[in-house]
């Protein structure tokens, strides 16, 4: 057996070049999918990979591009990978045969609608079909959740060397917006061999893979277009010029080229002329300490705030919400902390009673449909931090190992596999150490071991552990000292949970902010704080100033120095009309309510003012003297003042019932059902959002855990109402008490009858009388 | 990138003339669009086959699509597209400050009706014969699972990042694809909301 990854060792090495275009030249029409070709003529596809083999390319890509269940014929798509295969291998000779892997056509959450598990399976299929190949090539990506499915998929199916590329704009993102960089970081951990293919000719593609080689210690591939067509789709770069255009690659040490879309054997055979007489060139990199979702990267270059507000300890309504489901609550305080200036997110799950696998999971589906700040896996159960890594559409941190053997083996294995961080406790068996220098000692244990697991140094985040000052006094400066000599010896990060300093204190924020300081100085550079506390952001973003990590003060100019001066207008006494700075979407509304709550009782101040304010708002709304966009901004003044409301009374108990809303299974559009949402929030309905593709049994669940008495549904097209109707069945059977009330584009009154829902609401407004029909009956 | 305020106004629901909040909250998420609104375009000219009426080898549905065709020799497919970002730009805001991403929502939608108006211009200018309106999936009979010709036939996956979920939705969801018909006696105007079937919507343009 050929060893590929001996011979790219030893080789520049060349790969083949475009196959649909040779294709087309011998007569398929334009329409046609070429992988067809493999069991109506596979002379013709032998053909094509022998011209290939003939200019020179080591490794032919068999033609299975397209090859799965989602493009080809019902039940063909694994016949078709084995007989590509075999096709490739008849031409091949002694080279090697990739099998090649393209996306599946469909999209991954959460801009689309595909589960990681359903891609999984489809490119499971492909890899196992292809198994008579010498390598796995996965090519052509934009989604890097798609393109870690893959990956995965090929990783436990295969023990075949893994090649793979996506695709670039010149903007160097991604038609989905993946960074260079975060490619490079997520596909590393799986992939032998990393590069860019497609889209435009080699020399706009440099600036790329120079950022893809900076993080990335892999060996690099580059499969350029023959530059951009002209409207008769010819490409520009002939062989000559093409090959001219690779110099500069194989400088930089990326010893294995071929070609995309316009380039022909005659491409290979000038490449083949390039590299005559040339060896390959060894790269050396230090990647970067840096964590990462698909669009942001966020390096270890700076104190780093992670954001703390996703973990129900201590922290009654993001408990409620976990038990009940309500991932709208989740990620309305993910989009909090990113507003707030969070580099990246905790998110733990922690409940006792709750499936913590499952609620973990679908906590990181949720944040990351509406942020893209890095995750950290705050969780100790291997299978639900394996889980929510395969989820995570970046390289997270994991949440924490310490230091007893027990932790190590168990979370390590999984760090390594999928290139997380991992956060490491100074704590063992015995528990906190009492002395700095036994810290010490146990986060060295926890570095060595994270290195026999292939785990840099600059992947391991050592938490020190803050104390209560107030109990322990000295144990504050013991956590510095620590701190500061882990630092010193090693080439790791530091973490610390800041807030614990100052618990059974008054003012505790000056005793935060204060250590924050200290342990910044001390080098704490990823405090774990509440990112809406504007004295803890501004201590980090001032220190970043103060240590030079900011250059020329950049980024504290760009928060601080636009920051607009509050409105003020004071509320005068005599002019208490609620209905007006509600209606006008003002928050002033939220200062009135306060004067409210100063005579009259908090409930009294809900339904003599702010329900009567918003059923006047309701009733503009649908005589036409507002519209949309004041409905919603009535309501989201209207939110301040519940808010306020709520402050004041003892466990905030004023919500007017629980009401489930999600978009349907199949369906993304989901922007209707958050206008619903937003306005039924501001009737005091406690609102729990499944958010959008959203199964049948999961809103049969979260209406039966609560035993819910109303279920607003949306559909966009005709494809998903079926899904709809498929929902509403199932309720009725399970849950006959739950009223069911549903909008969207293609909904009308009959319609909505048919499908057997009890109410058909047109719009927002609609939903808010129907909400008060069903739950205040007069 | 063009934005039509007027359009905008009109995907929100916004009768008469706009209260100044109402511009204002426009006026902010046009600012925002600008910043996260990415627009791409692609084309392929098909000579349309006959009996059955098709393109690229597929035959096209329906009887309203093959009135359109009437008088026409040839078929653009075109999509477009305003890229993930504003996607994401709206999911965040509707979260953070609703009004704001229902606005972001409305702008989007009227600038990439612009945005295809121009680039169907653009075809006009560079063909000799005359062009029809755009026609897309989901119009009249056309079947809407005609979408996965069109996104096979466009290559949109790899052509300008649009894809097509298993329920027929494009994603990003601000896209379209659609069909322009041409040839020497295409004729027809753009016939708008009264060619449509549906009586109750909420957007229909009010005829002057």
């Amino acid at each position: 057996m050929k060893d590929f990854l001996a011979f790219i060792k030893d080789n520049i090495t060349l790969l083949d070049g475009a196959t649909g275009t040779q294709f087309q030249l011998r007569g398929l029409p334009a329409g046609k999918s070429p992988e067809l070709l493999n069991l109506e003529d596979p002379a013709l596809v032998e053909e094509i990979h022998r011209a290939y083999v003939e200019a020179g390319s080591d490794v032919v890509y068999a033609n299975t591009f397209g090859a799965n269940r989602l493009k080809m014929p019902h039940g063909k798509a694994e016949s078709i990978v084995r007989a590509g295969v075999e096709a490739a291998r008849r031409a091949a000779g002694d080279k090697f045969v990739a099998l090649d892997i393209g996306p599946t056509g469909a999209l991954c959450e959460p801009l689309g609608s595909m589960t990681f598990d359903e891609a999984y399976a489809v490119f499971a299929e492909v890899v196992k079909a292809g198994a008579g190949a010498d390598l796995i090539v996965i090519e052509t990506m934009s989604d890097l959740t798609e393109l870690r499915a893959a990956l995965l998929a090929a990783r436990e199916n295969s023990s075949l060397p893994i090649m793979c590329s996506m695709t670039f704009e010149e903007s160097g993102r991604t038609f989905t917006g993946v960074l260079p960089e975060a490619f490079a970081l997520c596909a590393s951990p799986f992939a032998d061999v990393v590069g860019i293919n497609c889209s435009l000719g080699p020399d706009k593609l440099l600036p790329v893979m120079r950022r893809v080689a900076a993080y990335t210690q892999k060996p690099l591939f580059i499969k350029a277009n023959a530059g951009l067509p002209d409207a008769n789709m010819n490409y520009e770069l002939s062989p000559e010029a093409f090959s001219a255009l690779h110099g500069e690659y194989l400088n930089m040490g990326v010893n294995i080229l071929g070609g995309c879309c316009g380039t022909t054997p005659g491409h290979i055979a000038a490449l083949k002329k390039l590299i005559e007489g040339k060896a390959p060139l060894k790269r050396r990199v230090a990647v970067p300490a840096a964590v990462c979702s698909a669009s942001r990267l966020v390096p270890l270059d700076r104190v780093r705030i992670i954001g703390e507000r996703i973990n129900p300890t201590g922290k009654k309504a993001m408990k409620e919400a976990l038990l009940k489901g309500d991932m709208g609550y989740v990620a309305a305080r993910a989009v909090e902390q990113a507003e707030a200036g969070a580099d990246m997110l905790d998110v733990n799950a922690g409940v006792p009673g709750i499936d913590e696998k499952g609620s973990l999971c679908e906590m990181v589906r949720r944040i990351q449909s509406v942020t893209d700040l890095p995750l950290q896996i705050d969780c100790t159960k291997p299978d639900a931090v394996e889980a929510a890594l395969r989820l995570t559409q970046g390289k997270a941190v994991i949440n924490s190992v310490n230091a007893e053997e027990k932790s190590l083996a168990s979370l390590l294995p999984l760090a390594a596999k999928y290139g997380a961080a991992v956060v490491g406790l100074t704590v063992d068996e015995e528990g906190i150490p009492k002395t700095a220098q036994k810290r010490v000692q146990l986060a060295e244990k926890i570095i060595a071991r994270a290195k026999e697991y292939g785990i840099p140094e600059s992947d391991v985040y050592i938490d020190c552990l803050t104390l209560t000052v107030s109990a322990e006094q000295e144990q504050a400066q013991n956590t510095l000292c620590a701190l500061k000599e882990i630092r010193s010896r090693h080439d790791v990060h530091a973490v610390l949970g800041v807030s614990n300093i100052s618990f059974g204190l008054p003012a505790r924020g000056a005793v935060n902010a204060a250590f924050l300081v200290m342990a910044m100085q001390a080098g704490l550079d990823l405090p774990i704080i509440n990112p809406n506390l504007p004295e803890m952001t501004a201590a980090v973003a001032a220190f970043n100033v103060l240590s030079g990590a900011d250059k020329d003060c950049r980024e504290y100019v760009e928060k601080y120095a636009a920051l607009p001066a509050a409105e003020k207008a004071p509320v005068k006494a005599e002019d208490k009309d609620i209905y007006y700075y509600i209606s006008k979407g003002l928050p002033d509304a939220a200062r009135l309510t306060e004067q409210f709550l100063q005579e009259l009782e908090p409930l009294e101040v809900i339904d003599k003012k702010l329900i009567p304010a918003l059923n006047k708002v309701g009733e503009d709304y649908e005589k036409g003297r507002i519209f949309l966009p004041q409905l919603i901004s009535a309501a989201e003044a209207a939110k301040l003042c519940f808010e306020k409301v709520k402050s004041v009374i003892k466990g905030g108990g004023v919500d007017k019932g629980d009401i489930v809303l999600a978009t349907v299974f199949g369906d993304v559009h989901d922007i209707g059902k958050n206008i619903v949402k937003t306005v039924l929030q501001n009737y005091g309905y406690n609102v729990i959002d499944l958010g959008k593709n959203v199964p049948p049994e999961r809103v049969v669940e979260a209406v039966e855990r609560g035993k819910v008495r109303l279920c607003g549904l949306s559909a966009l097209m005709t494809t998903t109402v079926e899904n709809m109707r498929l929902t509403i069945e199932m309720l009725k059977k399970s849950c006959p008490y739950c009223k069911i009330m549903v909008g969207g584009a293609v909904l009308t009154e009959e319609y909505a009858k048919e499908i057997g829902a009890d109410r058909y609401c047109k719009d927002a407004a609609a939903s808010a009388r129907y909400a008060n029909a069903v739950f205040l009956p007069q | 990138m063009k934005t039509n305020r007027r359009e905008t106004l009109r995907y929100l629901g916004v009768k008469g003339a706009p209260d100044e909040r109402t511009l204002a909250l426009v006026e902010r998420a046009e600012k925002e669009a600008e910043k996260c609104v990415f627009p791409r375009f692609t084309f392929r000219l098909f000579p349309l086959e006959r009996e059955p009426l098709s393109v690229g080898g597929t035959p096209l549905e329906g009887a309203d699509i093959a009135a359109y065709l009437k008088g026409c020799d040839e078929v653009y497919l075109i999509a477009a597209t305003l890229g993930f970002e504003a996607e994401k730009r709206i999911n965040f805001l509707m979260q953070s400050s609703p009004a704001l991403g229902v606005a972001l929502d409305a702008v989007c939608t009227s600038v990439l009706e612009s945005f295809l108006d121009e680039q169907c211009r653009k075809l006009q200018e560079g063909s000799k014969k005359r062009l029809k309106p755009r026609f897309s999936c989901g119009y009249g009979d056309f079947p809407l699972s005609q979408q996965r010709d069109m996104v096979r036939l466009l290559d949109t996956g790899r052509k300008i990042g649009v894809f097509l979920s298993e329920s027929l939705m494009l994603a990003p969801q601000k896209s379209v694809t659609a069909l322009v018909g041409a040839g020497e006696r295409a004729r027809g105007k753009s016939e708008g909301c009264s060619a449509c079937g549906k009586k109750d919507c909420a957007f229909k343009k009010e005829l002057k």
